[in-house]
């Protein structure tokens, strides 16, 4: 009796899936909706992807400190929302106080055709929506306005059936309200409670402790209050008591990463970057990326920033980045050739661009990688050399002269001029990479230089680390880019190469032994200096030499430099005497608490009388030495380590 | 006739590219009277006796050493009245060592460049080139002479050997074969 009415209704439910099916399919048709409210004000510009996205741009509202016109105030992704409600992903703090002199935001949506014809939105009547169809692209333009009109311009581009929000960032001068130039996605924690595996930037970190549970450096939650500067958190209980966690500890070198991004249960947003052309700081520059709070995880997107920089900025380029939207995996490369229709500030076509080839490198160490920099005031570039011969070939640069700067890992080796001419391949000479010299012009009292080939090239008596322009291969070397140097999984910075403990050059080891920083004074700490033990043969001293200590650094906080003693001979340092030449300033701002060691290489140079040696055991001390102090420990003034080494010159 | 030679002809190139290609083999030998001790401010050395014949294309020399102090060391190795002098005096102050150390001409790194560390695990060029012995009779004693040259640390020879390079008897049946054929071919054009 059952059976005839079962399969009427089993009709039904399948016609009413398939037309429920078909206006879900309506509703998603590539398109923008512009809404206004009562008072006829474009309130916010909805963005239909027709890929399982749909995102909402602010118009016009009354806006808080947190959110701004321009905004992005909702991403829905597969039906579910990502945005934080409180907060406007957005670049800063909000398109409104980008500059302290401007009054406003302007906002214009339009639609574009395959052709590059844009056409504006259909507008409602106040209190009304009105969709508009578009047929490939859909261009939103945010632009500041007042005296500053026009001087930061942020694009929003999407085109047709792809879950994707591609952007670009252009601005003429740097930001006078909220500092430097950033787009914040700010996303659901609850939506996107995780960040992102091991080898990227803010990537899970595996602790050497199996006790100690994998975690991501820059996970806020669980933390227990500052314990620097509002931006340094520590953890005081549970099985990760000790560590320490800050947005800064996802950093990783630009050159090192192409996306950034935080994942969920089968969801993933992801930001991929451009070739950085407009950003500052070269291959190795290293900024925060990620924030996870009990609230929001924070995908951060730097277009320039200011810790640790060693460049000026660079203006009016197309900074372009773009949002992406998958199931978790990491995102492939981005496309975005069909940008030359979309009519954008800053664009350079491919066919405006050039390419330099360098033929070879000679005079490289195989156990390094060399990357090749170019930059001058308005992009910079890079590229890795081949490991087989070194050569290189960059591509896609803008034309103009640039500074071409060989690097053996982080330490620049060997510079050149080269141009870039639109449209050709300038194959530059190969270049060789000499010793760095032992006579140089950069302080005429020799205290201190600039490397100016590979200092490795010369023979010493003995060698502590690596000349490569980072600390990495020294004691927590491997550490200091994701945690405080307090953290409990640091080894004991104090532990070794100390007057109890000194270093043994023969037996030693740098990774083990030689600590990557040194502090001049901590309030909980020893400030004794590192000592080396060292031994010569009665054939390696003669009183006809001259030896030199040489000491390289990569930065320097609290204008810490290293003065050394050799037995009962103490050196003089930069400054110890009156009309001393003061090497290249370091950044003023933090870098060694917040996972870089990387700012400016500088070689301090020490030429110690032959005098001064013995056949036998010798004793080397090494201290930091700074006029200015610091009411925080770690932030005392401090160096980190590149390499030293004793030369005998003749 | 003519297809005749023409397989001639082609046999002749064959043999000669595969000649080329695959002419190289190797012959090792290591050194069996080690441990030598190194005694201080003295020379010592070792002596390998390679038992095989073969023109020398390549060689290189493995070496094991344990010396706590690798600067007071000169290092030569001897085959046929010609030496090679592989490392003078390397090792800075402290550098103890050679532990798997390859003299080869075509190594990476000069074992007197600014970044060649003790114990000089892997390959490195010698100070000569060990080229002086190509051309030269694998067959015979090799010998490595060690000199500590300072006072206040010794050590021991703990084993050492050679790798050479040399053609391959079947490469040189090939060759023989080819010059076979290209005689052939021309006694044919005749």
């Amino acid at each position: 009796m059952k059976q005839p009415i079962l399969k009427p209704m089993l009709r039904a439910c399948t016609l009413f899936a398939m037309l429920a099916g078909a206006s879900l399919q309506a509703q998603a048709a590539f398109s923008i909706t512009t809404t206004k409210d009562a008072s006829d004000k474009v309130v916010s510009y909805t963005i239909d992807t027709n890929a399982g996205l749909v995102f909402k741009v602010r118009g016009f509202p009354t806006d808080t400190s947190t959110t701004s016109p321009g905004d992005l105030s909702s991403i829905v992704y597969n039906g579910v929302e990502y945005q934080d409600a409180g907060r406007g992903t957005q670049v800063n703090s909000g398109y409104d106080y980008i500059y302290t002199n401007q009054t406003g935001v302007s906002v214009k949506a339009e639609v574009v055709d395959a052709n590059g014809n844009a056409l504006p939105v259909t507008l409602p009547a106040a209190g009304q929506s009105a969709i508009t169809a578009a047929s490939d692209y859909i261009k939103v333009t945010v632009s500041t306005v007042g005296s500053s009109t026009g001087v930061l311009t942020h694009y929003y581009l999407v085109r047709k059936n792809d879950a994707r929000i591609y952007m670009g960032t252009h601005f003429t001068a740097e930001p006078t309200g909220q500092a430097l130039v950033r787009f914040i996605a700010r996303l659901r924690i609850a939506a996107l409670p995780n960040g992102t595996p091991t080898g990227t930037p803010g990537g899970l970190v595996v602790n050497a402790d199996p006790n100690r549970p994998p975690s991501w450096p820059d996970d806020l939650r669980n933390t227990n209050g500052a314990i620097e500067s509002g931006d340094i958190f520590g953890i005081a209980t549970g099985p990760n008591a000790g560590e320490t966690r800050s947005k800064h500890y996802s950093n990783m070198r630009l050159k090192d990463w192409t996306h950034i991004g935080g994942t969920g249960p089968n969801v993933g947003v992801w930001i991929v970057r451009d070739n950085n052309e407009g950003g500052s700081g070269g291959p190795f520059y290293r900024s925060l990326l990620n924030q996870i709070t009990s609230t929001n995880n924070e995908v951060t997107y730097i277009v320039n920033y200011g810790e640790g920089q060693t460049e000026g900025f660079r203006f009016n380029r197309l900074n372009a980045y773009t949002m992406t939207f998958n199931n978790g995996a990491a995102p492939g490369p981005v496309d975005t050739s069909w940008f030359s229709k979309m009519n954008l500030l800053g664009y350079v076509p491919p066919t405006a661009r050039g390419n330099v080839f360098v033929p070879a490198i000679y005079g490289r160490n195989a156990a390094f990688p060399y990357t090749v920099g170019f930059a001058n005031g308005t992009a910079q570039y890079w590229a890795d050399a081949a490991s087989n011969d070194g050569h290189v070939n960059a591509d896609g640069m803008i034309p103009g002269t640039y500074t071409m700067t060989v690097y053996k890992n982080e330490l620049a080796v060997a510079t050149a001029q080269v141009d870039v001419t639109a449209g050709t391949t300038n194959i530059v000479p190969a270049v060789t990479i000499g010793a760095d010299p032992l006579a140089h012009n950069d302080d005429p009292r020799g205290k201190w230089h600039l490397a100016k080939g590979d200092p490795s090239l010369t023979q010493a008596l003995f060698r502590i680390g690596e000349w490569d322009g980072t600390p990495r291969e020294l004691l927590n070397g491997d550490k200091l880019t994701v945690m405080h140097p307090s953290d409990v999984r640091m080894s004991s910075w104090f532990d070794t190469a100390s007057a109890a403990n000194p270093y043994v050059v023969g037996s030693s080891k740098p990774g083990l032994h030689m600590p990557a920083f040194q502090w001049k004074g901590l309030a909980t700490a020893p400030n004794g200096p590192v000592t080396v033990n060292f031994t010569l043969k009665p054939s390696q001293i003669s009183a006809n030499s001259t030896y030199r200590f040489r000491i390289g650094i990569t930065t320097a906080q609290a204008g810490g430099r290293p003065q050394i003693n050799v037995n009962n001979w103490t050196s003089p340092f930069v400054g110890s005497q009156s009309g001393d030449v003061f090497p290249p300033g370091q950044p003023s701002t933090r870098t060694m608490t917040v996972g870089t060691y990387r700012a400016r290489n500088i070689t301090y140079d020490y030429t110690i009388p032959a005098s001064a040696l013995v056949a036998g055991q010798n004793t080397l001390k090494v201290w930091v030495v700074s006029g200015s102090t610091s009411t925080s420990s770690w932030l005392t003034p401090a160096v980190s380590f590149d390499a030293m080494d004793l030369v005998k010159i003749n | 006739m003519q297809l005749k030679s023409i397989f001639l002809t082609l046999a002749a190139v064959f043999a000669i590219g595969t000649s080329a290609g695959a002419q190289a083999g190797v012959i090792s030998a290591a050194a069996s009277n080690v441990p030598v001790d190194i005694c201080d401010t003295c020379t010592v050395s070792s002596t390998l006796n390679v038992a095989e014949h073969g023109r020398i294309l390549d060689v290189n020399a493995l070496v094991d050493i344990t010396h706590g102090w690798d600067a007071d060391l000169v290092l030569s190795l001897s085959h046929g009245g010609v030496t090679v002098l592989l490392s003078n005096r390397q090792g800075g102050s402290g550098g103890a060592n050679y532990t798997g150390t390859v003299f080869d001409d075509e190594a990476d790194i000069a074992i007197d460049a600014g970044y060649a560390y003790a114990p000089y695990t892997g390959s490195f060029r010698p100070e000569e080139a060990l080229a002086a012995f190509i051309g030269h009779d694998v067959f015979g004693d090799w010998t490595l002479m060690v000199t500590d040259s300072e006072a206040g640390d010794f050590g021991t020879i703990d084993g050492w050997g050679i790798t050479a390079e040399v053609p391959e008897p079947a490469s040189l049946a090939l060759f023989a074969l080819a010059a076979l054929g290209l005689g052939g071919v021309r006694r044919r054009r005749r």
